[in-house]
């Protein structure tokens, strides 16, 4: 028989498909099925697992590495790798990973990102029972859940809240922060004028324009999406008030959306152009390195978003949770870990460290968390950390589309009406492919 | 008479003229001026973010957040580099950075002129076909193939406990394999060389394959040598792209002595803060290497993308 070479070409094309169609099915060993077992007896673990995290960046990993996994390893003889990613790249470094069956055994990630990957069946279900004993807040919780289990569990939040001058309330005679929505639009109006903008509420000094809908979204009493995440909820009542509220303030001048400090520059509520601001804890470390004066005593003060349809005020919540791997191959390690990394003593240090609040008021005294003023406010108040993103599986999809959409109506692109319409129609989608 | 008639110094005696002559003179000296003003003002310009970002990366963190910020850094903090440095293992990442951009730049001009150079003066039927897809395979965003890379990489049979199928361990995942390998050959480079190829003589080939020199050897020896400023092109577009890649190390290391420059420099900035003034240092400490390469091989920089004609 002749072998051409046009049949060798054809046998080789043959043999690479079959090879890879077959590596592409082959199963791997780890089970995605498996329960995690966090009462796993610590003489039992072995072998390695692999964090990954977008924090512990810098100054940070040290402390990780030195005071948090050393100790681990001592202890338990499980050897942890730190796979450290930058923020903006972790949904692809997540993605790279799922496609390719390779991840990481321990996965931090932010808030509203928990629902998307649980529902992939990439987050492994964390008991209960062990979540109770820890006795964190339920406001730190509502974004741990997918489909009434938990997955994972707050590690570090980064909180927002509002912030003000003193001097400048002083100046007007005010003497309390507000306590309604329509008080804050007052007092904001009020403090406008001689080259000063009564709220920096857009700068981005504290987060995206759609964190600051979001923010107002939960204020006016609205939420973003029903409890089962299927439905939309952004687009009724409560989020056109929340638009039509900043909207308005833009009007009569007390926000402005021109009102921005060049990248590495102090925020316009810094350089004291602003007379209130929307803050959050992780500003402590530009201020106490750019503005330390805004770091002295009563050098600012602080406020929660006030209620706009009555019941509490909110604060703003952001954050790492911490969620352990489907695919992880050694659960139990990964498991233990996780319950070592949310040990108070731990978690006191990982967070002094990152600049951050520790999900529990409840860890052994720290100087450098309790020198923090935002912190300090933060845990104070975490019982009104209700204000959260996401809440659907969909999440991930709307989540960076959201931002053109709120822009589009500050920027006076899009009417009101429209931009819920359109926020709507972005879920929906999402959701439909679900 | 004849004297009168060959006489050139008319023009001389001429007032007008004269005049004539002289504002032509201003006026070109008028048009250079302008121009070299233009030319500096556009060369601050163009240089004004990196003079920024040098001028940054020396300033005291509480200067930077002066409004206005003092153009000439007013305390000199040339701590701000030691600190960069002992933030992150800016040397280990410096060495991986050197090793995949030499890498890249090396296998790109052996890959890419040997594709170029086929596609351009070797005879074949599927030549005008193979060069089209060429073409089109550079309009694919970098972001529609990572994943099928990302695959193609963590199954790859026999490496990092893979079976032959490719399965049961992670292949050239956290390896230099990963690191270097997917970007060893690239369709523009390819389509770069090809360009140069194109305005080769091909009667040298013909005169080469007279005098009984290999096809290897004319591709080498003969034809290669007269693409110069091609292939010093192609070295520094590839260098600086090892060099400057950032999300494909991030995608495929998981290790720490394993990432580069570019990852390293994302430590300074975090969630809710960034350290300019350590930023600034570690991103001068990254460009010098480029600034230098340029500077030294500009002229056949300039030169190679005027002959390809994609300047």
């Amino acid at each position: 028989m002749q072998i051409s070479r046009r049949s060798v070409l054809a046998a080789s094309a043959a043999a690479a498909t079959g090879i890879g169609a077959a590596a592409c099915g082959a199963g791997g060993e780890m089970d995605p099925e498996e329960p995690v077992d966090l009462e796993a007896d610590e003489s039992t673990l072995s072998g390695a697992i692999s964090l990954l995290t977008p924090d512990f960046v810098g100054d940070a990993r040290a402390p990780l590495d030195e005071e948090i996994i050393a100790p681990f390893t001592e202890r338990t003889g499980v050897s942890v790798s730190v796979d450290q990613v930058d923020w903006n790249k972790l949904n692809e470094k997540i993605s790279t990973g799922i496609a390719g069956g390779i991840i990481a055994d321990l996965i931090m990630t932010g808030v509203g990102w928990t629902q998307p990957f649980a529902e992939k069946g990439i987050f492994a279900e964390i008991p209960a029972d062990f979540i109770e004993s820890l006795g964190f807040d339920e406001s730190v919780l509502v974004s741990t859940r997918f489909e009434g289990k938990y997955y994972s569990l707050p590690q570090a939040l980064d909180l927002r809240f509002l912030g003000y001058h003193p001097e400048a309330f002083a100046a007007k005679g005010i003497e309390e922060p507000p306590a309604t929505m329509d008080e804050l639009a007052e007092i904001a109006l009020e403090l406008t004028g001689d080259g000063m903008v009564g709220l920096d509420y857009l700068s981005g000094s504290a987060g995206s324009a759609r964190q600051a809908f979001v923010f107002l979204l939960y204020a006016f009493g609205g939420r973003m999406f029903s409890e089962d995440g299927m439905t939309p909820m952004l687009h009724e009542e409560p989020g056109r008030l929340a638009l039509q509220w900043m909207l308005d303030r833009m009007a009569e001048g007390s926000i402005n959306y021109d009102l921005r400090a060049a990248e590495g520059q102090p925020s316009p509520f810094q350089q004291k152009k602003a007379a209130m601001s929307l803050v959050a804890t992780g500003n402590w470390v530009t201020w106490s390195q750019m503005s330390p004066e805004l770091c002295e005593d009563g050098a600012v003060g602080l406020f929660l978003m006030p209620p706009g349809a009555g019941g509490d005020p909110v604060m703003f919540q952001g954050g790492t949770f911490i969620s352990i791997s489907s695919l992880s191959k050694n659960k139990d390690a990964a498991g233990a870990f996780m319950k070592h990394m949310l040990d108070p003593e731990y978690l006191g240090i990982g967070n002094s460290a990152m600049g951050k609040v520790p999900p529990t008021p409840d860890i052994p005294p720290d100087e450098e968390i309790e020198s923090n003023a935002l912190t300090q406010f933060g845990l104070e108040n975490l019982p009104y950390a209700g204000a959260t993103e996401g809440g659907s599986a969909a999440y991930m999809e709307v989540r960076t589309n959201l931002d053109g959409i709120v822009e589009s109506c500050l920027t006076g692109k899009s009417s009101v009406p429209a931009t819920l319409e359109d926020m709507k129609a972005l879920c929906d989608g999402a959701i439909s492919r679900i | 008479m004849a004297t009168d008639t060959l006489t050139p110094a008319l023009p001389r005696t001429d007032p007008s003229a004269s005049g004539r002559t002289t504002s032509m003179r201003r006026q070109k000296r008028l048009g250079a001026t302008a121009i070299l003003v233009f030319l500096i003002l556009s060369s601050l310009l163009m240089a004004a973010p990196f003079l920024w970002m040098a001028l940054s990366s020396i300033r005291d963190p509480t200067e930077l957040a002066q409004v206005p910020m003092p153009l000439i850094p007013q305390d000199l903090r040339l701590e701000n580099y030691t600190d960069a440095l002992a933030r992150a293992p800016f040397a280990t990442y410096a060495r991986n950075s050197l090793i995949l951009a030499t890498a890249a730049a090396v296998l790109n001009v052996a890959f890419g002129s040997a594709c170029g150079y086929a596609l351009a003066k070797l005879r074949f039927r599927l030549a005008p076909a193979v060069f089209g897809w060429m073409v089109a395979c550079i309009m694919i965003p970098f972001y529609a193939t990572v994943i099928p890379v990302f695959l193609m990489v963590r199954h790859m049979p026999l490496f990092g406990g893979n079976s032959i199928l490719g399965a049961g361990g992670t292949g050239w995942i956290d390896t230099w394999w990963a690191l270097i390998v997917p970007g060893a050959i690239s369709p523009f480079m390819v389509f770069l060389f090809r360009q140069f190829y194109v305005t080769t003589p091909s009667e040298l080939i013909e005169a080469a394959r007279l005098d009984g020199v290999s096809e290897f050897g004319i591709y080498a020896r003969i034809m290669t040598p007269l693409i110069k400023p091609g292939l010093l092109t192609v070295a520094l577009l590839s260098f600086e792209a090892g060099w400057n890649n950032f999300l494909w190390p991030l995608l495929v290391t998981t290790s720490d002595n394993l990432r580069v420059i570019q990852v390293g420099i994302a430590s300074f900035r975090q969630e809710a803060s960034t350290d300019w003034h350590l930023l600034m240092a570690g991103t001068t400490m990254a460009a010098v290497p480029m600034i230098i390469l340029f500077l030294v091989f500009q002229r056949y920089f300039v030169d190679g993308f005027a002959a390809s004609g994609i300047k």
